[in-house]
């Protein structure tokens, strides 16, 4: 009995993606299994029987999150329209920057209580799937503040500017950072779920100069309101894109394929923008080719290596 | 993993759909009659029944209902769908094909197949 109700505790704890109804159905249909053996005296007086019966817990649970539909539209529309409000709320900043004047109160009081807002609904909806215990959500928004944090300290190590950054502000940063790690770790048994939830993460690093020096260029440069917009609802298409090929392609070549061409595309329409309102930036800059080299290494890498395990998984069921 | 071992694996679709065939039938019943069917031969572990019965759901081949079986347990029981039913009879015929083509090509014969 106690071996059974290990079993089923592990069973439980690795199945942390699944939301809390799902998981229950499983634990309980699992059960039920085990109870049958038990009633047929199948591993009663033998406990190595029980994992010739059962197969390993591991193999079990990776097994049922490869099985387990997450191309469901719920998700990608929780997914879409929380983050369409994050890039978003970049493209009000932007036009905020341009109404400021004609504004009333103090602009430096808009920015930090528009900033605020923002964090704070992010935040709320990290500690909400936190607490519905979904690690694909959770690992996305954490993977998100790393990346918030990370990008502005690489781009000083990058161009030499001070950090900055006061003893709060590393505390937070340390304190996120030590929870991405602890999700990854969670989500080490499905690369899938493992790579989409670190996409923000990446593509933040990869990224963190065009999106931080766009919002500057915007307003030192005064462009017109249109260049203001064209970035953000690119950006917006990206990541529309991205989720959409996570959640709607079911082939592992073509999902990956389809996330590294829309990522692509929008660095390449990014560099285009630079290029067309900054003489500094070139198009086939030493620094943008390099970056394009390691999103299409990365992204074939995810394609046809690192999710290949799962891929051989569904494929035998 | 031997060749055989993968050909095993990469039936047990197949095998599920077929031992699920017109009836409701729970996991472990399937796991039992399959066995039985076999002689042995397939065993599934519940490690590897239990995902392919979820995947058989989620690609619209299975529906499952939970019900009360013998004194107070309940039991999840599966049925096979239209597509499902349809699955089986083109698993069967690609599977009949395969092992004609295998079996013509070593010059073999396959009557016990087909």
């Amino acid at each position: 009995m106690n071996q059974i109700k290990a079993y089923l505790a592990e069973l439980r704890s690795r199945l942390e993606g699944v939301d809390d109804k799902e998981r229950e159905e499983i634990l309980a249909e699992i059960e039920t299994h085990l109870e049958e053996g038990l009633a047929d005296g199948r591993f009663q007086a033998d406990p190595a029987k029980l994992k010739q019966e059962m197969g390993s817990v591991t193999e079990l649970a990776s097994r049922l999150l490869a099985a387990k539909n997450r191309y469901g539209r719920k998700a990608f529309l929780l997914f879409l329209l929380s983050f369409l409000f994050v890039e978003g709320s970049a493209y009000w900043l932007s036009l905020l920057e341009f109404q400021l004047e004609s504004m009333p109160g103090d602009r430096q009081n808009w920015w930090v209580l528009w900033n605020m807002v923002v964090g704070v609904i992010v935040i709320g909806q990290l500690l909400w799937s936190w607490r519905k215990r979904s690690v694909m959500i959770a690992l996305w928004w954490t993977s998100f503040f790393v990346s918030l944090i990370a990008a502005p300290l690489l781009a000083s190590w990058m161009y030499g500017y001070p950090p900055g950054i006061l003893t709060g502000g590393m505390v937070f940063a340390m304190g996120v950072l030590l929870l991405w790690l602890w999700l990854a770790w969670q989500a080490r048994f499905d690369s899938l779920l493992l790579l989409f939830g670190s996409l923000p993460l990446l593509l933040g690093l990869l990224t963190q100069n065009f999106w931080m020096d766009q919002i500057s260029m915007v307003i030192n440069l005064r462009l017109p309101a249109s260049a203001a917009v064209v970035e953000p609802l690119v950006r917006m298409l990206m990541w529309t894109g991205v989720m959409a090929s996570y959640f709607f392609l079911k082939k592992r070549w073509l999902r990956w394929v389809g996330i590294g061409s829309v990522i692509l595309a929008y660095l390449l329409s990014t560099a285009v923008f630079f290029a067309t309102y900054d003489q500094r930036w070139l198009l086939l800059s030493p620094q943008l080719i390099v970056l394009w080299c390691v999103v299409v290494t990365v992204f074939l890498l995810m394609g046809m290596g690192l999710d290949k395990n799962l891929s051989l998984r569904r494929s035998t069921l | 993993m031997s060749q055989l071992d993968q050909l095993r694996k990469g039936s047990t679709k197949l095998l599920v759909l077929d031992v699920i065939g017109n009836e409701a039938k729970y996991g472990y019943q399937i796991m039992r009659e399959l066995e039985e069917k076999s002689e042995g031969y397939f065993s599934l572990t519940a490690a590897s029944l239990y995902p392919a019965l979820h995947q058989l759901e989620e690609d619209g081949l299975v529906n499952s209902e939970w019900q009360s079986g013998q004194g107070k347990r309940r039991r999840k029981y599966y049925t096979l769908t239209e597509a499902g039913q349809q699955a089986l009879v083109d698993h069967l015929s690609e599977w009949r094909h395969f092992f004609n083509k295998l079996f013509d090509t070593l010059n073999l014969g396959m009557e016990s197949v087909s």
